[in-house]
């Protein structure tokens, strides 16, 4: 009852005129303390050039929110990513300015202040450089940075917000470092694995049955999906493939021994962060299990890790089970993280 | 004694202004001089222009609509090629509207080698193009001259019109992309030989001529016309072999 009292005030508050958005936006912020990580999860390693205030990332989510970053003002970072869905979309590629489709499965953010490069092949060595992407590729945004700067620069609200987050004009800066800011916040660590570590009653009997064959020398699947964020952050050949037109690693390293290789995605939330697989090929997490089950295409670079497993209908239901249990409702349905706001 | 500490002070207040110019056996303020470069934009012995014809080494006729590229003059070098005179790492982002460039000021001396390249040094490649003031050669430019999928600048930018069946005619789909960038394909280019003097606040030009016939020496329009780098990776470093005849003395 509480939650829905604090709830309709945000409402209430984000409702008002331009002057108090911000305050709002603050208010929004403060009603989920953004400094709750979980106690399992390592310190983030913010930037020295990008600390984080309530004012940027109160700035930074406007801006996640907002589709005048795309050329023909179509698309927004929340039209590909879905805070519903752990920040992914549901479709195999998203569609871009000018209804473009992009080329690889747009991953889910929770937990990006972790990851120690971005994107699929690890193109982008931090978050604040991975911004200028999304917002150029002629697939996705189709805009230009200089271009995008120029436009902002003459809402005045946000040229308020810019001076009282970095105490300079909006600009290309102002820009990255504000939206890095606010994905940062994108923490998801509250799931029934989480929470079952302290009441042994939370997961079921099957799901239990799935962590035991997850962490298990017959599935072996912690050998990649590690730590307290289930991915070892390495690039690996999951052999989901026999011919990948997209090469993946390579494309950014230029060698052969990098073929077919993407980064091991986080499993946190992966129930619901399907379709699968770097062209989201895999419709369910059925068929991603199916895939392991026979032990992978066989495609010439499959990292060895992928061999035959030997399952029985009740083991794959159980692990099954067990990844529906990663689900981290809270961070799902968490308000802080929606801008009501019609921009 | 205090007349002795004052007339201390003054000596060596005397003898540190003199240490500076000691070239300058007058002491007077010598000022630095200014570096410029003036480019000239060519297309073989052609003057440069958008939408005007020029034919590759193979016959194709081909027409420029974006011609913007990275000069990189990491210095100056003495005659032996090895003495720094200057060593003021500068880029500078060139298209065919640009005529003039302040590369510095300096004390004047006796100019002679210029060091100079085709794109960004693997340094400044990887840095954020976010962080330099809007204008600089490394901000974000528009169009845009930098990868964000894999962070890092686009050395040349080629594009234009190929006239590929010969029919004289560039029709719709007869165009070519030539988008070359990475590390390995950044190429420093012969030093040039300017023997320039830069005087007592002067400023000294260095006539310089941009051959934008060279970035496509030996490359068959008609078939070799799309590079995005990684996708034609053989093409690109085609054109990377050809970024140290781009630039001569004019």
């Amino acid at each position: 009852m509480n939650k829905l009292i604090l709830g309709f005030w945000c409402l209430f508050l984000l409702s008002c005129s331009d002057g108090k958005e911000l305050e709002s936006e603050l208010f929004v912020i403060n009603c989920f303390p953004l400094d709750s990580i979980p106690a399992n999860f390592p310190p983030i390693d913010y930037p020295k050039d990008n600390l984080p205030t309530k004012e940027r990332i109160a700035l930074g989510k406007k801006m996640f929110y907002d589709k005048n970053l795309s050329a023909d003002k179509t698309v927004s970072c929340a039209s590909c990513h879905f805070a519903t869905r752990s920040f992914s979309d549901t479709i195999n590629v998203s569609i871009g300015a000018h209804g473009r489709e992009g080329r690889r499965n747009a991953s889910p953010l929770h937990n990006v202040a972790y990851l120690p490069r971005i994107f699929k092949d690890g193109g982008i060595p931090n978050l604040e450089l991975q911004i200028k992407a999304p917002i150029e590729d002629h697939l996705e945004m189709n805009y230009n940075m200089h271009e995008l700067t120029l436009r902002i620069s003459k809402d005045s609200l946000y040229q308020k917000w810019s001076r009282l987050a970095y105490d300079r004009s909006i600009d290309a800066f102002v820009i990255t470092r504000a939206l890095a800011n606010f994905m940062r916040t994108l923490i998801s660590g509250n799931s029934n694995y989480d929470k079952g570590k302290l009441d042994t009653t939370i997961l079921n009997a099957s799901a239990k049955r799935g962590m035991k064959l997850f962490y298990g020398e017959q599935a072996k699947c912690y050998s990649c999906h590690e730590g307290f964020n289930f991915t070892n952050n390495e690039y690996m050949n999951n052999g989901s493939h026999i011919v990948y037109k997209d090469t993946g690693r390579a494309r950014i390293t230029l060698k052969s021994i990098d073929h077919g290789k993407f980064k091991v995605p986080s499993l946190r939330n992966v129930a619901l962060t399907g379709p699968y697989m770097h062209d989201g090929s895999y419709k369910d997490l059925w068929a991603v299990l199916d895939n392991y089950q026979k032990g992978g295409s066989g495609q010439w670079n499959q990292h060895p890790n992928i061999s035959q497993i030997t399952f029985s209908n009740q083991d794959k239901m159980d692990l099954m089970e067990f990844l529906q249990n990663l689900t981290d409702e809270e961070f799902l349905n968490n308000d802080s993280y929606v801008y009501s706001l019609n921009l | 004694m205090k007349k002795a500490i004052l007339l201390g002070i003054l000596v060596v207040v005397l003898i540190a202004s003199c240490k500076k110019k000691k070239e300058n056996p007058s002491c007077e303020a010598v000022e630095d001089g200014t570096i410029k470069l003036n480019l000239h934009h060519m297309v073989g012995p052609m003057a440069f222009e958008f939408n005007t014809d020029f034919t590759d080494d193979y016959g194709n006729n081909y027409q420029f609509t974006r011609a913007d590229w990275y000069l990189r003059v990491p210095g100056f070098l003495e005659h032996d090629n090895i003495t720094p005179i200057v060593s003021t790492n500068t880029h500078f982002k060139i298209d065919p509207e640009v005529l003039e460039l302040t590369y510095g000021t300096i004390a004047p001396t006796a100019l002679h080698n210029m060091q100079w390249g085709v794109g960004v040094d693997s340094t400044a490649n990887h840095l954020d193009p976010n962080t330099y003031v809007t204008g600089s050669a490394l901000s974000n430019q528009s169009p845009s001259m930098h990868w964000g999928w894999s962070s890092g600048y686009i050395f040349c930018v080629l594009e234009g019109l190929v006239d590929i069946d010969g029919n004289g005619s560039y029709d719709p789909l007869e165009t070519f992309a030539l988008h070359v960038g990475m590390d390995s394909n950044y190429k420093d280019g012969d030093n040039l030989h300017v023997n320039s003097e830069v005087t007592d606040g002067g400023t000294t030009t260095i006539q310089l001529s941009v051959d934008y016939s060279a970035f496509i020496d030996s490359v068959d329009l008609s078939i070799e016309n799309s590079t995005h780098t990684m996708d034609n990776m053989p093409l690109a470093m085609k054109i990377a072999n050809n970024f140290n005849k781009v630039l001569n003395l004019h």
